[in-house]
């Protein structure tokens, strides 16, 4: 009797505690995907025509620069100052360096997010290599991919003098830091195997990728890592393979090769690609320029945006253009504004007539409290703005590697001594770049001469000046207006933040 | 500890606690690369005293009283930041920092010494030389004496979490009247204001009154705020405690005054008991800081209006 009576009493009880238990029961959480990583399982490996995907997205992480990257790459040659109210820029243009500046650390960060990024591209083209079979395409795809990995290597290395060579993504806190040499034949290395798989064309011919990775710029980056080794002789085999592969030219135009119309231009070796693809509205992929602009001006085109001014062409680079008598390559690179030219008057003298502060197409630039100069490599005119769009520089392209610095950096290897397969001499190649400014020939160049061919055509480009200075230890070419440069200053450190996280990063480099 | 003494009259209430928050969702920065995993890692500890007197009596029939004091102390400390040696918070300009021992995001950067007065002082000072200062110019605390200003010398310079926070209220019955009264205040909490601070990036900003009367204007007139040509100058812009206030304030939260009619007593029957009353929410606060409130969010203040002190006029007829 009393044991039928606990039945009947515990039955429902029993039961309604097993519906609970079935209800709040947390088996279905062991379905849920898993936190901080990616699943892939659905991709279909087998369609080789998608190993493009993972490419295009490495393609889209270099592209996708930040403002302060460049300026904090060229901001400390003599041919920049920092300019605005960026304390740590103004700071880094003066050679007072401090670990905990923020935008060192950005570059260092970004640029690593995109050597993480090729990694992960990479694994994934292997994915489709061993579904799909198709092996010739994984081969020039992870080409391409190491690339740009070493490109982004090489802006590291130049600008903290080492890094951290990533080996296996999961053992980077016990990867020593190597120095800028190791850093550079790792470059040099990684081009060497890429080179056989990519495509042996101009960049703007290939029709898979317009203007992406091809043999000519892997061997542009070797070049610039051999450069950077002082082997000089690794300089001249690796440019002459560009220049006797007769696939670029420089540009008749050099003002027009930094606008619309130079988009992949036969001169453009590298090149990051932006475009507002021929709208007025909707979606975008842009650089953002505005710092390179400036504050104040009066464009033809009403509504077209202004810049922050954060960069700015130095008197010693205008002064140096002027004593040279050029015209074509200071127009392209300086704009000048009332105060500007005011301020050149008094410290220069009298000015060619064709100095005034409005461009070719009519914008006119006015005085502004943070600059008298602005970059004109760096601007875009309103006139070719899409209508529609108003950012300062919309649409506008980022040259990164040029045919012009291709044929200055052989000369200068020949002129230290360097023997060349082909024909073309120092002078022949000076004088190719001086042509194309207008300018008379020279013979017999020499080690300076190129020097001055670089400053004068590659100026506000990337911080190519300033690593020449560093490399051929100019300490008093970058002592300018009242900075002083010493050796010491030729790398930045090792950003605070960075060094907390490896502390290996403080051991420095050997 | 509970305790009521006195036939109830004195109520006393003191908990002292120290909580740990474990796995606390902190960010996890990635290595070489940018951002950071929000990962249940963290521990944070807070620690504090809590104490609450009340006092209660009536003296006769017409008269009762009865006050309230509470206060309390809080430490907070960061405990583990899964071997991190820092985060960073904050921005880049108004830099926050969490490390162990300190509280989270701790304001960090420079102290101020003073202001350079003169060529004199300037030329005396290697900082001043290397730097191109002039007078009018912040003299930064070299805190480890080696005569160049860099990361080696910023400091935590406190913390918008507050290590003190009391409150009060009394009220008072007399016959038909009543008052009653808050009060609360809090001490120890730094303010960032940043409002003061964005002139960095701005040409025409206002700038609160006592800078304005304060700025450096020759020898002696200010060791506190820099010139005004000074603050567009990157070393003036350097994060300072200079940007950092004392958030202390002392606020009277409402004051009440009523009176209570008995309808029926005074008017016979069926009229309406009322009760008529004054009101004045916050009509006070009292702080050093120099914005417009010294409540802000996370102790950032980007321009917060002041708090309005609202008065009421009141009758309330219950029939």
């Amino acid at each position: 009797m009393k044991k039928k009576l606990l039945i009947k009493y515990f039955a429902p009880v029993m039961l309604v505690g097993l519906l609970l238990v079935s209800v709040i029961g947390c088996t279905d959480k062991l379905d849920q995907p898993f936190e901080n990583e990616s699943f892939t399982s659905d991709v279909d490996y087998t369609i080789s025509e998608n190993m493009v995907l993972p490419l295009m997205g490495a393609y889209q992480g270099l592209y996708t620069r930040s403002w302060e990257e460049p300026l904090t790459l060229g901001i400390r040659g003599d041919d920049v100052n920092a300019a605005g109210d960026q304390v740590p820029m103004q700071e880094q243009d003066n050679y007072m360096y401090q670990a905990s500046h923020w935008n060192p650390n950005s570059v260092w960060q970004l640029h690593y997010n995109d050597i993480v990024n090729v990694f992960t591209a990479i694994e994934e083209i292997n994915k489709y290599r061993e579904a799909s079979g198709n092996d010739a395409m994984a081969d020039q795809y992870i080409a391409e991919c190491r690339v740009m990995r070493g490109y982004l290597y090489l802006n590291i290395a130049r600008t903290f003098g080492g890094c951290i060579v990533i080996d296996e993504l999961d053992n980077i806190q016990n990867t020593p830091v190597s120095n800028k040499a190791q850093v550079m034949q790792y470059i040099v290395d990684e081009m060497t195997d890429a080179i056989p798989n990519l495509p042996d064309m101009h960049p703007n011919k290939r029709s898979d990728i317009p203007g992406g990775m091809t043999t000519y710029t892997a061997y542009a980056i070797q070049a610039l890592a051999y450069q950077e080794m002082e082997d000089y002789q690794g300089v001249v085999n690796a440019t002459s393979q560009i220049i006797n592969s007769g696939e670029f030219r420089l540009s008749d135009d050099f003002y027009h090769l930094f606008k619309k119309a130079g988009k992949l231009n036969d001169e453009n070796i590298m090149e990051f690609q932006y475009s507002d693809f021929y709208q007025g509205e909707g979606d975008n992929s842009n650089f953002l320029w505005a710092p390179f602009g400036i504050g104040g001006w009066t464009p033809v085109v009403t509504g077209a945006g202004a810049g922050w001014g954060f960069y700015e062409p130095t008197l010693k680079y205008i002064e140096f253009m002027l004593d040279r008598g050029e015209v074509e390559r200071l127009e392209t690179s300086v704009i000048f504004t009332p105060d500007g030219i005011t301020e050149l008057q008094n410290d220069y003298g009298e000015l060619p007539e064709w100095i005034d502060n409005t461009n070719r197409e009519g914008d006119i630039f006015n005085n502004n409290a943070r600059l008298n100069f602005v970059s004109g490599k760096h601007s875009q005119p309103s006139t070719e703005l899409i209508p529609g769009r108003t950012s300062y520089g919309s649409n506008k392209n980022f040259i990164v590697i040029r045919y012009s610095e291709m044929l200055l950096t052989y000369a200068e290897a020949l002129t230290r001594g360097a023997s060349s397969n082909i024909s073309m001499s120092a002078d022949d190649a000076v004088n190719m770049v001086r042509a194309r400014a207008g300018l008379t020939n020279l013979s017999g160049v020499t080690t300076q001469d190129v020097l001055d061919e670089k400053f004068a055509e590659l100026a506000m480009e990337w911080g190519t000046r300033f690593y020449d200075m560093v490399r051929t230890e100019n300490t008093s070419a970058l002592s300018y207006g009242g900075r002083t440069f010493t050796m010491d200053k030729a790398y930045l450190p090792f950003p605070a933040d960075q060094v907390a996280e490896l502390p290996h990063l403080e051991e420095g480099i050997d | 500890m509970n305790a009521e003494l006195l036939g109830n009259r004195l109520t006393i209430d003191a908990d002292y606690f120290i909580r740990d928050t474990e796995d606390a969702a902190i960010p996890v920065s990635l290595k070489l690369q940018s951002g950071s995993v929000l990962r249940n890692v963290g521990t944070i500890r807070n620690s504090g005293l809590e104490l609450a007197v009340g006092w209660r009596n009536e003296i006769n029939r017409d008269f009762s009283y009865n006050l309230g004091v509470n206060i309390s102390t809080l430490k907070n400390e960061v405990r583990d930041l899964y071997g991190q040696t820092y985060i960073n918070g904050g921005s880049a300009e108004f830099r926050q920092r969490s490390q162990i021992g300190e509280p989270l995001l701790s304001f960090y950067g420079y102290e101020v010494a003073g202001i350079y007065q003169n060529e004199a002082e300037i030329s005396a000072d290697p900082v001043a030389v290397d730097n191109s200062l002039v007078p009018g110019d912040f003299r930064y605390v070299d805190q480890n004496n080696d005569d160049v200003i860099n990361d080696d010398d910023k400091v935590f310079l406190g913390s918008y979490i507050p290590t003190f926070t009391y409150g009060g209220f009394i009220g008072l019955n007399y016959k038909d009247f009543e008052f009653s009264m808050n009060i609360m205040g809090q001490t120890g909490n730094k303010i960032l204001n940043r409002k003061r601070g964005e002139i960095i990036w701005t040409n025409d900003t206002n700038i609160d009154a006592d800078l304005a009367k304060g700025l450096w204007t020759g020898e002696g007139t200010s060791n506190k705020y820099p010139s005004a040509s000074a603050l567009r100058r990157g070393w003036n812009q350097n994060f300072s405690d200079y940007l950092v206030e004392d958030g202390n304030f002392f606020r009277i939260q409402n004051i009440q005054l009523a009176y209570n009619i008995d309808g029926e007593k005074l008017f016979g029957a069926g009229m309406p008991d009322a009760r008529v009353f004054v009101t004045a929410e916050k009509p006070l606060t009292v702080f050093k800081y120099n914005g417009f409130n010294p409540e802000v969010n996370n102790g950032i203040d980007r321009q917060f209006y002041p708090v309005p002190a609202v008065y009421t006029i009141g009758v309330n007829l219950k029939f």
